[in-house]
């Protein structure tokens, strides 16, 4: 298990967001997050990710109690992290922000690739293109890929994906889709958060469906698609 | 050469003088508000405060390269501890930018107070090092070499400025921190130790100014309001956040200043302000907008 969430309850001021969550990620596994609004996905990542504090439950990652410490220490411990809203620098020039974080695997890095500008440009041909380019000056599609890019040169072992498919024209979820999937096979386990099921479901080992702050049914992809009166009671509106 | 082109020449230079004096105070104010968003108040109590110290140091070893090396370094270490037990404190409890500012300007006048328990209220004389004495003649004009020495020394920290800021990691990492704290320490990197080390680097710019002005202007406990405010002007007028629009604001104040001390003497005082009305009615961001570099 690289990765594992035991009942984590957060909170918004008094609203109760997160009432229970589990999670385990397999190393070298595509896990899929799912389910409608609100529910709690995207509040999920930022737990885990650090960037909010759950009040109860617990995190690890590696083995190693990860519950509670910073967002830069999480990192630094093997973490990436791309938010649904990509966060790009805008600032920054394409290379730059591909730099600025880059970092080593946090353990010895013997099971992975090792992700750097030219690897990254290999994969991302679109951002060698707009290598000097600012930030703000990419279209969607683009910073989402800087974005998860930017991910990668930090070299984590578990990378967690908020939304990549969101707002991108068909062509461009595709790109997205392949890529997240050459992640994964070079070595780092991903954690996915998508309301594209057909993307969702090509990727993904197993899939985890959340409703109201909960997680729910825990099973693989394939199993799942064996039953779809329980993908409808968790994703139909 | 014609003796009103000299002069021209010579009030351009006075201002050249004054405004980079002034973009090495600022630009540390709109570093640090690009980065946390707070404007420090006590920032320009640090440049007077190495005023002092250049004072004191030149005392003790009578050496102005030696206050030029230690005073800025001392201004540094005290923006530090400032950053680091006082205004990090006060971030943590996220109180907002309103508990911030209190606390930089009772910082500001913990300074002001104990520089007037030290040194007392008179103005001190820091005479310009015999090196730097005298006029440099060039063209047929005649200019103290201690000015042309502030000029190139501000344009050397400059230099160091866009160099470290454009050219290395950190720069990239404190540019980026500037426009979106929070994902920087998502890929894994300390932002309170960036900032801490901005900070610093923002008082040691201002130690600089303190000591480069301190023979030029004259030292007394109202000299952090006189410099303090121009800088917020050119903080404000710039664009907060914005490096370059400090630089080019302080020029242009730099300027007015000195041409308005020439020709409109009486309505000098007030020039900066009626600038900073201007512009602000026309462009309410400043010239170059929020976290713009």
């Amino acid at each position: 298990m690289i990765l594992e969430a035991q009942n984590l309850h957060v909170y918004y001021g008094l609203s109760h967001v997160l009432q229970g969550v589990d999670l385990s990620l397999e190393e070298g596994e595509t896990l899929c997050l799912m389910g409608r609004n609100g529910m709690g996905k995207s509040t999920t990542l930022k737990a885990l990710a650090g960037v909010i504090k759950p009040k109860h439950g617990k995190v690890t990652l590696k083995g190693r109690d990860i519950t509670g410490k910073q967002p830069h220490q999480i990192a630094r411990a093997g973490m990436g992290y791309v938010p649904e809203e990509r966060r790009v620098f805008p600032n920054l020039t394409v290379i730059d922000n591909l730099t600025m974080g880059a970092k080593p695997p946090a353990g010895d890095g013997k099971n992975q690739v090792l992700w750097d500008v030219e690897r990254v440009f290999r994969h991302f041909p679109r951002l060698a293109e707009r290598c000097n380019n600012k930030g703000a000056n990419l279209s969607g599609g683009e910073q989402q890929m800087l974005a998860i890019a930017r991910a990668l040169m930090g070299n984590p072992d578990v990378l967690l994906v908020d939304e990549p498919s969101e707002g991108l024209a068909p062509i461009m979820v595709l790109e997205v889709r392949d890529i997240l999937a050459e992640i994964n096979k070079s070595g780092v386990s991903v954690l996915l958060v998508d309301h594209n099921l057909e993307m969702a479901m090509s990727l993904a080992h197993k899939v985890c469906l959340m409703g109201k702050g909960r997680t729910g049914y825990f099973d693989t992809a394939e199993a799942l698609q064996k039953h779809p009166e329980i993908l409808a009671k968790y994703l139909e509106v | 050469m014609n003796p009103a082109t000299a002069m021209y020449i010579i009030q351009a230079l006075h201002g050249l003088a004054y405004g980079m004096l002034l973009f090495l105070v600022a630009s540390g104010l709109t570093l640090i508000f690009g980065m946390v968003g707070i404007l420090n108040m006590a920032h320009a109590s640090l440049f007077m405060l190495s005023a002092y110290l250049c004072y004191q140091v030149l005392a003790f070893t009578n050496s102005f390269w030696m206050s030029l090396f230690l005073a800025p370094l001392i201004t540094a270490c005290l923006g530090l501890l400032l950053e680091r037990f006082f205004l990090r404190k006060v971030q943590a409890h996220g109180l907002g930018h309103i508990a911030e500012l209190l606390l930089t300007m009772g910082i500001s006048m913990v300074i002001a107070e104990s520089v007037k328990s030290i040194w007392g209220t008179e103005s001190l004389v820091i005479s310009i090092p015999p090196s730097l004495d005298g006029l440099a003649s060039f063209a047929g004009i005649h200019y103290p070499i201690y000015r042309l020495f502030i000029i190139g020394l501000s344009f050397c920290i400059l230099a160091l400025l866009v160099t470290v800021l454009y050219k290395t990691k950190l720069g990239k990492i404190i540019r980026a921190t500037a426009s979106d704290p929070g994902m920087v320490s998502i890929l894994g990197i300390n932002t309170p130790k960036v900032f801490a080390g901005v900070f610093a680097l923002g008082a040691w710019m201002a130690g600089v100014a303190g000591v480069a002005a301190a023979p030029m202007l004259t030292v007394f406990p109202g000299l952090a309001d006189q410099v303090g405010m121009d800088a917020f002007v050119v903080v404000v007028v710039g664009g907060l956040g914005s490096l370059l629009g400090a630089f080019v604001v302080s020029l242009t104040l730099g300027e007015l200043n000195s041409f308005g001390v020439q020709f409109i003497p009486k309505l000098a005082p007030v020039l900066v302000f009626g600038f900073m009305a201007i512009v602000l009615s026309l462009k309410p961001n400043g010239f170059f907008g929020e976290g713009d570099h």
